[in-house]
Formats: C-alpha cells, structure tokens, sequence
C-alpha cells in the first residue's frame, strides 16, 4: 500500500511539474517542426529524454533514502515525521498555496542549438528529473524529498524517484509529437490558458500526499517487508545480516550482496562469524583470515561477539547454554545455564559479554541476562502466561517477542530491567491460538460490559508464530513461522523498521 | 447498556441468592422482566442461554484464552469446540503441554525443534491475577446441553462488581462471594 501511494505521489508531482517554465520549453523543443526537423528526431529526443528523466528520478529520491539510511532514518519517530511533512504539504496543495521555497532556475537554453537535439533532451531529461534544479511547481517535490530522507528506505526512494520521473515525461513526450498539429495546439492553449487544470493537478497531489499520509501513520504495525524466505534464526553486526534457510544452509546478506556462509546456523557480531560445525562451534573473523578457532561442542544454535561465542545444547533432554571467551581459554567451555523443570531456554544472543536468552517457564515468560564477565544474572523481562521469545540487541536496545492469547508483538526497548508495558512494539499479527466467537452457535452475546474488544484471529488451520529476532541499526529483523494444517513449517524473515 | 428490562432483572438477582431467585421467580417477573428472559429463567430441560446453553443470566465469561470459557474437572482451559487443551496463549497444546495443530502435529521451528511450552493456568485462578481478586470456584450447577450434562461453574469472588463492571449476584457462590465471572464443564453424561 506504501509503495503504491508513494509511486503515484510521485507520478503526479511530476505531472504537475510540466507546467514549468521548463515544462512548456521541452514541449517546442523537441517538437517536429522546431530544433528537431522531422517527427523521427522528435521520438528519439522523446526517448532519451525520459530515460533522462528516470534517472535524475531515481539519482534525487534514491539519493535522498540513501542518506537517510545513512543517518539511521526509519524509526518510528521518522515516520511520524514523515506523516506530518506529507500532511503540510497535501494542505498546502489543497489551497494551492505559493511554493515556498522556490527554485527561480531553468535549463540551459544553449544546449539545444550547441547539441544533438537527442543528447540535449537527454540531459534535459536529467535536470527535469532531479526535481530541484528547476522551477518546482508542487509541495510534493519538497514533501516526497522529505519522506525519502525519513524512511530511510532506498527501496522506497528508488520507487518515489521512477514515479517523479515518469510524470515528468508523460506531457513531454505525448504533446512534443502532437506539436504543430490542431490538436497539439489545443492541448498546449489548455495547458497555457486553463489554471482549472492546475488546480485539478495540485488537489491530485493533495490527495495522494494525505493518503501518504494515512498510510506512513498507520504504518508501525504494517511495516514489515519479506527480507528473505524461506530464512530463520537471523543475527545482524552492523551492515551484516546472517541468517539460515532451512535446507540449504547459512546466508551472510550485506552491501556487497548475499552470499553462502562457511556453514550452517551462523551467527555475526562483533566483527566475528561463528557456525555450527559437524560436533563443532567455528570461530572466524571477518576481516583477519588467520583467526580460527573450532570448538568441540554438539550446539543447535550460536551466538558470537568480539570477546565471546556462546551456544544452545541437550543435556539429557533439558536446554543448556555454554559459552566461551574468544580467543578459546581454559577451560574452553562453561555452561552458563540449564533450564529447569518444565521450562526451556532459547537461542542464545550476545551484545559484548551481555549474553540474552529467554526462558519460558511453568508460570510466566523471561527474558535473562547473564554477564558473562562478572557471572552477574538478572531479569530484565517478565511476565505471567506470556511467552518472552528470543531476545536480541544492539547493546543499547533489546528486542523480542511478546506472545499472548491475544496479540504476537515484536518489542523493542532499552537493554535494561523495565516492565514488558514500556516498551514499544514495532510490529504486530494475530496470536498463534485461535479463539472462537465467544457465544455458541444459535447463541448471542449480550454487550453487558465485557469483553471489551475481542483479539483478532488467524484463519482456521493456520498456526503463525513470530520467532527468532535479530537487530540491526535502523531495522529489526524477526522469523514468521506458519505451519498450516498438514503441512511443513514455513519460515519467513522480516524486516521491520527500528 | 443492558436494555431497561435487563437491569430490573439484575437489581431483583442482586438482592437474592440465585438459587432462592430460580425457585421463587414467578409471573410477576415474568412480566416486569419481559416474557422471554423471564421465560427462559424457569424452563426445564434444555436449557436457554445467553452466550452459551446452560448459562441463564447476563454475567459474562471469564477470559478465557480461546474464547467461550469450557474448562476441564481441574479448572483448566478447553477449547469449547471439541475439549481439546489449549495453553495460556489460546494454542492446542498435547499432554506435556508442547503447542499442537488441529491434527496434533507439533508446532516446530524449521529444524523441527518444538516450539517453546507456555503456561497453563486454570482460568479462575488467571482471573484472580488479572483482576486482583482472590477468587474461589464455589458450587455449581448442572443443565442438560446438546444431550450432555453440563456444569456451569461460577468464578466466585468478594466483590460487588462483577467482571461486566455492574452489580454482581451471588449466583452459586457462598460465604458471601459472588459471582465474578462464568465458566462450564462439559461432561460426557448423557441426558
């Protein structure tokens, strides 16, 4: 839903921007009758003027995620201000207010007559799509900029910048053919002479920024995009996100693309890449080849940072945690924790010598941190007939998932003993049970008071589970699990703005 | 809002036990109250209910993790649909208390990995914890539903509001507790 009001937001920004100083200038530039000669020049001008277009498109909003990706944009907080920034302007359109600020350039006039018309509507093209390197005649050039920066979301950018450019070519290249003839002259008199068509274009624009809008406000509990599936058990250091697709193996994703990792269940942080081994815990690091450590360990799950790996194993049926300094001390080993009675441990997660791990007990959820340097244990999370899921952390922020009979919650808060109420819940779905109506068939219930709202519920037969989490600078990751009646569990990483 | 006729019920219920209100509940209800509910107070036999059969009055249910608050003998969640044990979270759960689907199949990760067991908690005693009350299931009372004997069960507590936010009846509790909230049984005793 984003992703199609931010294109045609775009779309129609562009659109707008014909009626330009610029804008009407390219509509005799490349018209037959003028600098081009003959109609075949005017389509190849056309051409190279909206791949033009397109790019300085996407190079100005892509451009503009990119460094808000930089800066660490996506939160929730930036969204918000996204909203507001797109509401402003969708106001502003809405009256047709003067653009403030405004750009008082145009395209150099020479280049028509010092070049090829094709190379010259070409780099028209480019200027036009920039956006800012001439006149502005919408909000939303200044409103979608913002946006880009506050989603931080190159994706998003890329898209907003491809609709951008396609509305700045659209009146070009359909009304620079049609000049000279009755009706390109028309349509040109109309452009010049109706402000009704203006006005129509900038309400346009206030409506697909107000349904931007509606959209960014609502989006902290939608905002969740498929990262990679099937993918469980993700782990994130910096710009590296590892993670294991279920019968293949390790995947290591970062900015130089995805990649297979050295071996199963690996885990990054701290600059270190850990998998798990045959019998075996592997220790590398990513930047120097010559640290190699393998320790015998019969490990389901790993963890690792700059000073530690720590890893999950069966003891005589029960769950245990083992950890080990880096580089590997005697004695290597130490178990950490066992689960008791009833009770199991999860995945361990390591953010420097803080070592995380749920516990879901015979009464309540807990999220544990044991630091692994004074042997110090706390509770940083509890509470009772909730399920406390697979904590994760930055070293600042811890992330988990709160499930409950009536909501699955990815929550994230400081990485210190607070109540669950306090932290904030990036995403949400329906709980893993599914409840009934409340009343039997043939039965009504009464509204007496209670309940005050019913849960939402899954489809029948379909079991979702928010899983193992992983956190990132500016995204969270978690697993969805879905196992459908009779059929084999699914897992799906998500990636969810921080 | 309960309807005008409802709350005239409820004041004449909350001045008297509900098992001395059952028997002495008359036409004189019967026409305050409206003939249908008061109808449904004093019919034998299958019983009439209000959100679920056997439950005659308007005190509503007890959170109960799927919905529709059947327990089992110990007070334990079911789900109302087939009696099947589900957990705190609402999800089908087998005997060690694992997550299930409707076929019985674990719940796994990809690894096939049990996923991780929540609580199972009798839903009077949840109450008691959600709502700050110490409560106490007191007596009960049997109606024949869908051809079974059931047993409908009241969360009983000393308060005077019941968990609707109104004044609550004393209903089957005793020692001066009053109904909270409600539950049943489902029993295999035909009828």
């Amino acid at each position: 839903m984003l992703e199609a009001v931010l294109l045609a937001a775009g779309l129609i920004a562009g659109v707008t921007g014909a009626w330009s100083p610029c804008g009407f200038s390219m509509v005799d530039t490349l018209a037959p009758h003028g600098y081009a000669g003959r109609l075949r020049t005017t389509l190849v001008a056309c051409v190279t003027f909206a791949a033009g277009a397109l790019a300085g498109g996407v190079a100005t909003f892509g451009g503009l995620a990119l460094l808000g990706q930089a800066l660490g944009a996506g939160g929730a907080a930036a969204i918000a201000v996204a909203a507001a920034v797109a509401l402003a302007a969708a106001a502003g359109e809405a009256r047709g207010t003067r653009i403030v600020p405004q750009v008082r350039r145009q395209v150099p006039e020479s280049w028509r007559r010092v070049l090829p018309l094709p190379l010259a509507a070409g780099l028209y093209g480019v200027l036009l799509g920039l956006g800012f390197t001439t006149f502005i005649l919408s909000f939303a050039v200044w409103a979608l900029a913002g946006v880009s920066v506050a989603l931080g979301d190159p994706a998003l950018g890329l898209l907003v910048g491809l609709g951008f450019g396609i509305g700045r070519t659209l009146p070009v290249v359909i009304l620079s053919p049609l000049a000279g003839t009755e009706r390109g002259a028309e349509a040109h008199a109309a452009m010049a002479e109706r402000p009704a068509i203006l006005r129509a274009l900038r309400a346009a624009d206030a409506a697909a920024l107000a349904a931007c809008a509606a959209v960014l406000w609502a989006a902290p509990a939608h905002a969740a995009t498929v990262f990679a599936t099937p993918a469980t058990d993700p782990s994130a250091d910096g710009a590296l996100v590892a993670f294991q697709q279920p019968g293949a193996g390790g995947v290591v994703a970062g900015p130089d693309g995805r990649n297979a990792a050295p071996g199963p269940y690996p885990a990054v942080g701290g600059g270190k890449l850990a998998w798990i081994g045959a019998g075996t815990v592997e220790v590398r690091s990513q930047a120097d080849p010559a640290y190699v450590f393998t320790l015998p360990a019969a490990a389901d799950s790993v963890a690792v940072s700059d000073g530690w790996v720590a890893w999950r194993a069966q003891e005589e049926g029960r769950d245990a945690l083992y950890t080990s300094p880096l580089p590997p001390a005697a004695p290597a080993a130490q178990r950490v924790a066992l689960a008791g009675s009833g009770s199991t441990l999860g995945r361990p997660a390591l953010a420097g010598d803080r070592l995380l791990f749920h516990v879901a007990g015979a009464t309540r959820g807990r999220i544990e941190e044991l630091r692994l340097g004074s042997g110090a244990r706390s509770t940083l999370r509890s509470a009772p007939r909730t399920l406390l899921l697979n904590p994760s952390s930055d070293g600042r922020r811890l992330l988990y998932v709160r499930s409950t009979f009536q909501r699955q919650q990815l929550r994230i808060g400081l990485l210190r003993r607070r109540p669950v109420r306090r932290d904030r819940s990036l995403f949400g779905t329906v709980p893993t049970g599914r409840r009934d109506a409340g009343h039997e068939p043939g039965e009504s219930h009464h509204a007496h008071g209670w309940p005050r709202k019913l849960p939402p519920r899954p489809k029948p037969g379909v079991n979702v589970t928010l899983w193992t989490t992983a956190l990132a600078s500016g995204s969270a990751f978690v697993t969805r699990l879905r196992q459908d009646t009779g059929q084999p569990v699914r897992a799906t990483l998500l990636r969810v703005a921080r | 809002m309960p309807r005008p006729s409802e709350r005239l019920s409820d004041r004449v219920a909350g001045s008297t036990s509900r098992r001395g209100f059952l028997s002495r509940v008359g036409g004189g209800v019967m026409a305050l109250a409206g003939a249908k509910s008061a109808a449904a107070l004093v019919k034998p036999g299958e019983a009439e209910a209000y959100h679920f059969c056997g439950h005659i009055y308007t005190t509503d249910s007890c959170p109960h993790p799927t919905g529709l608050p059947r327990i089992d003998s110990r007070g334990y969640p079911l789900r109302a649909r087939d009696g099947k044990r589900v957990d705190d979270l609402g999800r089908l759960v087998d005997r060690a208390g694992n997550p299930v689907d409707d076929d019985g199949t674990a719940l796994t990760d990809p690894d096939g990995r049990p996923l991780s067991r929540a609580s199972r908690t009798p839903v009077c005693k949840v109450v008691s914890k959600e709502f700050h009350i110490h409560t106490a299931t007191d007596g009960a009372w049997f109606r024949c539903c869908g051809g079974k004997v059931r047993k409908l069960v009241d969360c009983c507590a000393y308060t005077s509001r019941r968990i609707n936010g109104d004044a609550a009846l004393t209903g089957y509790c005793y020692s001066g507790r009053k109904v909270f909230c409600v539950m049943y049984f489902q029993t295999t005793v035909p009828c």
